[in-house]
């Protein structure tokens, strides 16, 4: 993946700029060219390129006038607590939705789950989240009721009244532990739109998964035997078929985490969520190359550290699965 | 021979009424092809039912409309009427989710069928290559090859189209690993036909349906990925009538006109709709599994 960020930013685009600042003086980009090795052939160029990105030279961006990681770094936190809110609504609702339809097969839970499903991943997300805003913010407040912020990541005043210590950078879960009650609620106030618009897209697919091997776990024979014990059906559904019938589900669980992250630019901007998405949705506008390249770095290593969990998780709920 | 043909026919249309009956018995598939075929034929009719002008009369006098009787879905912030701006739209969305979906296609079956037929250190380059695709979250690499590109609309198809192939070389590539180890393709080389005619004309015939199912099940994808990263900017001037652009006009005016997007929105949301529901239909046709 670093391959393709370097023939996109290095090959494509003219490199020099990537690590020119608004202070680089003419008389300097020989000097640049010559550390950053740019008039040489390709394959050096790579290996210059790599040792640059694990040193943590990931080039300047022009627009934030700073280093592309320190920048993304400070927006990392709010696309993650993104992402994590988005990952409950999908299990909180997907997985008992899924469960319903499988053990209500072909009845109406099981069409409405479906439906769900089949508009879930037909919904542009972007429009999506504006829908939401629409209805959730403004409508409610025409109506007197209590309504949602419609954008951003809390309350600017609030937050001056009582501001919240960085431990994490998770502003729902530093504001929880250091006591700071009211901000949690704005902050939580202020992620549930967002993270209902991200997660619905999979919400529809972990609910078809979790159905599909629901249902294959209740045909087998040891739910049989658990039956004809005289277990009750919540028993043998939620202990004995339900640990079988997750690993397909986290399987696809990870792939989701990937259209998670793919659908956070859009999300953000939408909501106005100061995350790395959103960052990289501006520096379109700017021009700014390397820290596009440097968000969908960022990107590809989650994705990659995602699915080594998933593998993990693996050997967890099957104990046959050894490593 | 007369026979031959006739068996031939009859199983032909056996398949057919097959076919036929798997799409009636589901109607959530029935109603999504129709929709697609409505979608398609909107996409190739659309200049002729709503005059082209219809996208560049601006009319200040005629901003903001709510919906009414004579504009069906209201007016937007040029005094448009959103109803044949988006009759007009629908064309250009639907030919880019065509040409990237073909073109992704076209290049996909190519590298795969070459890939798995020669094998080798061609093979395995490609498929180091397409595990690099797989690394990135579809959406993102577009992203960042778009930005790369520059914007205009055709290097937002382009960029979409990097990003479609390595799926379909995927599975093109699996499938020929197994055909190539048939007898037809041994006799096809002992009759000394070139390594690229046995590929061209058959082995791709033979592997190619697998590749095709995917290819209709990603129509809703692409619309998305292509109608969102207009909505970010990337593709089509301002007057330019196209859906994702249309909602990020009607953004600014989200709580003053909520038409401007609900009406665009909602016909990205059917066309997705219509063109995932045919490809769950065409899957389960094809689906060796389905039948007894």
């Amino acid at each position: 993946m670093t391959f393709i960020t370097f023939v996109l930013s290095q090959v494509l685009l003219d490199p020099v700029s990537l690590y020119m600042t608004e202070r680089t003086r003419e008389a300097d980009i020989p000097l640049l060219i010559a550390h950053y090795h740019l008039n040489d052939p390709w394959p050096i160029r790579y290996v210059v390129y790599l040792r640059s990105l694990l040193t943590g030279d990931w080039g300047y961006s022009r627009s934030l006038s700073q280093p592309v990681l320190g920048a993304l770094m400070g927006r990392f936190p709010a696309t993650v607590e993104l992402a994590i809110a988005a990952g409950l609504w999908i299990v909180a609702l997907g997985i008992p939705l899924g469960i319903i339809s499988a053990v209500r097969n072909n009845r109406l839970p099981d069409h409405v789950s479906r439906l769900i499903a089949l508009i879930g991943v037909s919904t542009p997300v972007f429009w999506l989240g504006l829908l939401l805003q629409l209805v959730f913010f403004y409508f409610f407040q025409q109506w007197g009721l209590p309504y949602l912020p419609s954008g951003g990541r809390y309350d600017v005043t609030l937050m001056l009244q009582h501001p919240v210590t960085n431990i994490t950078g998770l502003l729902v879960f530093d504001s929880l532990v250091t006591g700071n009650f009211i901000m949690a609620q704005d902050a939580l106030a202020h992620l549930i739109l967002p993270s209902f618009a991200l997660g619905f897209v999979d919400l529809g697919v972990i609910m078809r998964i979790m159905r599909s091997s629901m249902l294959e776990v209740l045909r087998q024979d040891y739910v049989t035997l658990a039956r004809s014990k005289g277990l009750p059906e919540r028993v043998v559904i939620l202990r004995h078929a339900l640990k079988n019938a997750m690993i397909p589900t986290v399987t696809v669980g990870g792939i989701a985490v990937a259209t998670l992250l793919a659908g956070a630019p859009l999300t953000e901007t939408v909501f106005a969520w100061p995350g790395m998405g959103r960052l990289a949705v501006a520096a379109i506008g700017t021009n700014d190359a390397p820290l596009i390249m440097g968000f969908t770095l960022i990107t590809s290593l989650m994705l990659v550290l995602v699915n080594l969990t998933v593998d993990i998780l693996y050997a967890f709920l099957d104990p046959r699965i050894k490593y | 021979m007369m026979t031959k043909r006739r068996s031939s026919w009859s199983a032909f249309t056996a398949e057919l009424k097959f076919a036929g009956h798997l799409l009636t018995q589901n109607k959530l598939v029935l109603a999504g092809t129709i929709m697609a075929v409505a979608v398609l034929l909107l996409a190739m009719l659309g200049p002729i039912i709503v005059s082209p002008s219809a996208a560049t009369n601006i009319d200040t006098s005629q901003r903001l409309i709510p919906p009414s009787f004579q504009h069906w879905f209201g007016t937007d912030d040029y005094g448009r009427d959103l109803f044949k701006v988006i009759i007009l739209s629908i064309r250009l969305d639907v030919s880019a989710m065509l040409e990237i979906v073909l073109a992704g296609l076209f290049i996909g079956s190519l590298l795969g069928a070459f890939s798995g037929f020669i094998g080798g250190k061609l093979d395995e380059g490609l498929m180091r290559i397409t595990d690099i695709f797989f690394s990135i979250p579809s959406m993102i690499l577009a992203l960042a090859v778009a930005a790369a590109l520059g914007t205009g609309i055709n290097n937002l198809i382009l960029a979409i189209v990097v990003v479609q192939w390595p799926g379909y070389t995927r599975i093109l590539r699996g499938q020929v690993l197994a055909e190539k180890e048939r007898l037809y393709v041994d006799a096809l080389r002992a009759l000394k036909i070139r390594r690229f005619r046995i590929i061209i004309w058959h082995i791709i015939p033979n592997t190619i349906y697998p590749v095709l199912v995917q290819a209709t099940l990603d129509f809703g994808q692409v619309i998305l990925t292509f109608a969102g990263l207009s909505f970010l900017g990337f593709g089509v001037s301002a007057l330019v009538p196209e859906l994702g652009r249309l909602i990020t006009a009607g953004e600014l005016y989200i709580f003053q006109a909520p038409w401007l997007i609900a009406f665009p929105g909602l016909t990205i949301l059917g066309i997705s709709l219509a063109f995932n529901l045919m490809g769950d239909g065409i899957r389960d046709i094809l689906d060796p599994r389905l039948r007894r």
